[in-house]
């Protein structure tokens, strides 16, 4: 019969789809922004130098296109961190601590918000107005590094290394002045 | 007539002149503080100076409204960037505090000279916890912040010095602009504090110029820009004066001029009358030039309305003239009793003089010296240039001719006096005003709309100030630490909310000296460290930083004002409260939410410092307005006191003269009883520039009294004559002050009034109780 080489075919071809179409900067801008919405669970790992060990934390992500993000930690202190247009705000129940800034006003702040919204966003420009932007497709997903522009920004924060695969974002690690901070990032079921 | 118009051309020409000359060489100012009263005791004089020049002179509070919340906050950032770079201000706070990093970095270097911390912070058991906070944060989204300042200063002393600079703060942060908590719709609130000092009212006035130019430059759409502070104050209040004394002398001119024409149909009489007005005018410029070295524009302005008092002297002198007499001979004819009301008049505004206050007493100066040269004017200047005229009033209207003979010796009108007197101890007397706001010649919905900012921005107001004067500001810092001290106390007992303090944000260098003595040196620190971070993932070497900084404070150079110009936040938020005055300098301690007044008392009076002094706002502001009423009542009694002594001499009458004195006077009195009873029931509230008013009118009324004392004596016709050249005196000051009435500026309002009812009733009363002619008494019979 035809049909069982052709499906042989069809199937080998959506199989080796992936691969055999390897990550471009663009194509993969164009799938972050196709993402419009979404919700993930994130584990942090903090190493900062003055600390014998590392300082862990979980809780959930959540992003709405094109500039609202919310970081919500639930462990082991609870946090909620949330971006939505130039505010800012920090807000850590426990401590009675709400902070509100405006990202206008904070350059030094900006920078590493846009590292993960401007990401998530697939706004490169946005990326671009305050880091060099390398990219690599690695394996099935790619591999994004930025380096910040300004040497002001640099002495905070040294570079970001952002992997990925399609439109998803899965870990992203930050070099700063308070050491490595890896952020893992598993889609929810 | 064509002459004798050139003639009197000549002479207007000259005037003319004469008056540019001296508007060339006399400045005008327009202090508005000028309007305020002197003080008397230590604490009102503070207050004054404050009100003049003080802090709060400088600074300019904004509300944006009428847009989106996102839009307000973007044109005040906009208008916040703008003034910052106009270099106009010294602060401009819409948003968050940005430290420049120099700045930061400094106060950073500081930070254990200038925080009050608690020594116990450095021992091993304070640490702890500090540790265990800093992990805190170190696992929060600020760790960069806190990894970037907390291993170096574990103690937090520097996030404590800047949230206790920030604290109190009741305006809340949206969209990075500072916003009015609760309003609606919603306000974005911007505060400025402009470089200029609060008596360059130029400066002051640049900076509300640049503010609402930079406002224009935000694009702000449908957005309206609502500014306030002492800058907008006095521009508001110059406009409304410059409005007003334009509308006034430009209605007044012209009404004057209609009802000469009206009442004499000749060009002549028109140049007649002002040449003595203007030779008056000139003489009172040059005399408050002479005296104080500049005219206040408001004592310009209004002097000029006063002056147009002068009018009733060529108007008097013209219509008294009889049938083929000369000019010169009705001057000398009516001399005695010219010279007298003129003089009289002139001696009731001394008290005006001597009253205190800067622009009364050029009030004063300006009017005596106008009406004592426009008289001498009137009567030796006007004859010479107006030889052989016969200038003749048209008849009065039958009707009012009539009246104003049925009011003649109609002596039943003196009952209005009793009655005024009843209404008065009816109302339980008049009443006087204690607030200094309401002497201010401030719009009041401007005032309104200071109050809101202010609140809104969390400055309420304030109850009382500690003031604090000494030789250097080390003293004055010394000073503050030692009230706050004593305040502390009251604190904890809830007697005080608070309260603000130079010493806050720089420490005294005895206080700084102390705190470096009594920091641990890194080799003690280091074991209470290890101690305190038992437990604690720190690695040993964390807080090498710390260490570092601890030996670094101890030998640190203090910081001292000298210092300040490399802090501007910092200086921004000292300046209101510790600042250089003459040879020394001045502090202020400000209590917030005071409770308990008598326990602030005795304990600053435990202090038992002379350089310290409390200042009751309230009270000093009440009790500045109560003496200086006080004092111009006293000086305006004794000014009362002196004119009868004068009409006593005047009427030649030897030792019977007083009674002559008291009958001429008694309608006048008369007359202020009814006006100061009329203007309680018109629910006035009576000021010094009322009661100056009160002394204009009665010198006003008291030409009146005279010229009908002295015409009844000459027979009827010459009464008749008298009566009409009075009443066009009248009706020319009634055409001046009734639109004083008018004005927006309340002082100028109450004199308007005040002049008005005088006069008017002193017209009345004059006319009802002058001596009977025999024409007069003759026409009576029949009733």
């Amino acid at each position: 019969m035809m049909l069982r080489p052709l499906a042989a075919f069809l199937l080998c071809f959506t199989l080796a789809g992936p691969a055999m179409a390897q990550a471009t900067l663009d194509g993969t801008m164009r799938d972050l922004a196709s993402l419009r919405q979404g919700l993930a669970e994130f584990s942090e790992q903090k190493s900062i130098p003055e600390l014998s060990s590392p300082l862990p934390s979980t809780g959930t992500l959540s992003w709405t296109a094109p500039d609202r993000l919310e970081k919500h930690t639930t462990w082991p202190a609870e946090e909620t961190l949330r971006v939505e247009g130039d505010r800012l705000l920090l807000a850590r129940p426990a401590q009675g601590i709400r902070q509100e800034l405006s990202l206008d006003q904070s350059p030094e702040i900006r920078p590493f918000v846009e590292a993960i919204r401007a990401t998530l966003a697939g706004d490169l420009a946005t990326l671009r107005q305050y880091y060099e932007v390398s990219f690599s497709p690695e394996g099935e997903g790619w591999h994004m590094v930025l380096t910040p522009l300004s040497a002001r920004i640099r002495v905070a924060l040294q570079r970001v290394d952002i992997y990925g695969s399609g439109g998803f974002v899965r870990q992203v690690e930050t070099r700063g002045n308070d050491g490595i901070t890896t952020l893992r990032i598993t889609p929810r079921p | 007539m064509r002459p004798l118009l050139l003639r009197l051309g000549g002479a207007l020409l000259v005037l003319a002149l004469v008056g540019v000359g001296l508007f060339r060489t006399i400045p005008i100012r327009a202090e508005m503080t000028d309007l305020l009263p002197p003080g008397r005791t230590p604490a009102a004089e503070f207050l004054l100076r404050e009100l003049r020049s003080g802090a709060a002179t400088t600074l300019l509070l904004a509300g944006i409204e009428g847009a989106a919340e996102p839009e307000l906050a973007r044109i005040s950032r906009a208008v916040g960037d703008r003034l910052r770079e106009s270099g106009q201000f010294s602060f401009v706070g819409n948003g968050s505090l940005d430290l420049s990093e120099t700045e930061r970095d400094l106060i950073f270097q500081y930070r254990y000279l200038l925080s009050p911390a608690d020594p116990a912070s450095f021992e091993a058991a304070g640490l702890k916890g500090k540790l265990s906070g800093l992990l805190e944060g170190l696992r929060s989204a600020a760790s960069p912040l806190l990894a970037r300042f907390g291993f170096a200063d574990p103690t937090g002393a520097f996030f404590d010095l800047l949230r206790g600079w920030l604290g109190q703060s009741r305006v809340q942060l949206r969209a990075g602009a500072w916003f009015a908590e609760g309003a609606s719709p919603p306000r974005a609130l911007i505060v400025a504090r402009s470089r200029a000092s609060g008596l360059d009212t130029e400066a002051q006035a640049a900076a509300v110029a640049t503010f609402q130019a930079a406002f224009a430059a935000a694009s702000p759409g449908d957005a309206r820009l609502l500014l306030s502070g002492p800058g907008v104050f006095g521009a508001e209040a110059a406009a409304a004066i410059r409005a007003d004394v334009e509308m006034i002398s430009i209605l007044s001119g012209l009404l004057i001029l209609g009802f000469l024409w009206l009442r004499y149909r000749s060009l002549l009489m028109l140049f007649a009358v002002a040449v003595p007005l203007g030779a008056g005018t000139l003489a009172g410029v040059a005399a408050v030039g002479l005296g104080f070295g500049a005219v206040h524009g408001a004592a310009l302005g209004f002097g000029m309305t006063m002056l147009g008092v002068v009018v009733d002297y060529p108007l008097l002198l013209i219509t008294q003239r009889r049938p083929a007499e000369s000019l010169r001979d009705t001057a000398r004819r009516i001399w005695p009793t010219l010279r007298l009301a003129a003089g009289a008049a002139a001696l009731g505004l001394t008290g005006m003089m001597l009253s205190g206050f800067p622009i009364l007493a050029q009030l004063g100066l300006f009017g005596a010296a106008g009406l004592l040269v426009g008289v001498v004017v009137t009567a030796g200047l006007l004859p010479w240039l107006l030889p052989g005229t016969a200038l003749v009033p048209r008849p009065l209207p039958r009707a009012l001719a009539r009246g104003l003979g049925a009011v003649r010796g109609w002596r039943w009108l003196a009952l209005v006096v009793p009655l005024a007197a009843l209404v008065l101890l009816a109302l339980g007397g008049p009443r006087w005003e204690d607030d200094l706001a309401r002497l201010s010649p401030v719009p009041p919905a401007q005032l309104r709309l200071d109050e809101e900012l202010r609140g809104q921005l969390g400055a309420p107001d304030v109850r009382g100030i500690v003031a604090l004067a000494g030789p250097d500001a080390e003293a004055v810092l010394r000073k503050a630490e030692a009230v706050e001290q004593a305040l502390q106390p009251l604190v904890a007992r809830g007697q005080l909310g608070g309260f603000d303090s130079p010493a806050r944000y720089l420490p005294s260098a005895a206080t700084q000296r102390a705190r470096q003595a009594a920091l641990p040196s890194a080799d003690i620190m280091r074991p209470r460290l290890q101690e305190a971070s038992a437990g604690l993932p720190f690695r040993p070497e964390a807080f090498n930083r710390f260490l570092d900084s601890l030996a670094e404070s101890r030998t640190l150079p203090v910081l001292t004002v000298e210092g300040l110009p490399r802090l501007p936040i910092l200086a921004a938020r000292l300046d209101p409260l510790l600042s250089p005055r003459g040879d020394g300098w001045q502090g202020l301690v400000i209590p917030q939410d005071l409770r308990d007044i008598g326990a602030l008392r005795a304990a600053l009076a435990g202090l038992d410092d002379p350089g310290i002094l409390w200042v009751d706002v309230k009270a000093e502001t009440q009790g500045v307005v109560t003496l200086a009423t006080r004092q111009a009542l006293l000086w305006c009694g004794l000014g009362g006191l002196a004119v009868l002594l004068l009409l006593a001499v005047g009427l030649r009458r030897g030792w019977r003269g007083l009674p002559a004195a008291l009958w001429t006077a008694a309608p006048i009195a008369g007359a202020l009883l009814v006006t100061v009873a009329a203007l309680a029931l018109l629910g006035q509230r009576l000021t010094p520039f009322h009661l100056a008013a009160l002394l204009l009118a009665a010198g006003v009324g008291m030409d009146y009294a005279l010229f009908f004392g002295s015409a009844a004596r000459q027979g009827a016709e010459e009464a008749d004559r008298t009566l009409g050249a009075v009443f066009n005196c009248t009706m020319t000051t009634l055409l001046t002050f009734g639109l004083l009435a008018f004005c927006a500026t309340p002082v100028l309002r109450g004199i308007g009034l005040t002049v008005a009812i005088g006069v008017s009733s002193a017209f009345l009363l004059a006319l009802a109780l002058s001596p009977p002619s025999a024409l007069a008494a003759s026409e009576k019979m029949p009733n």
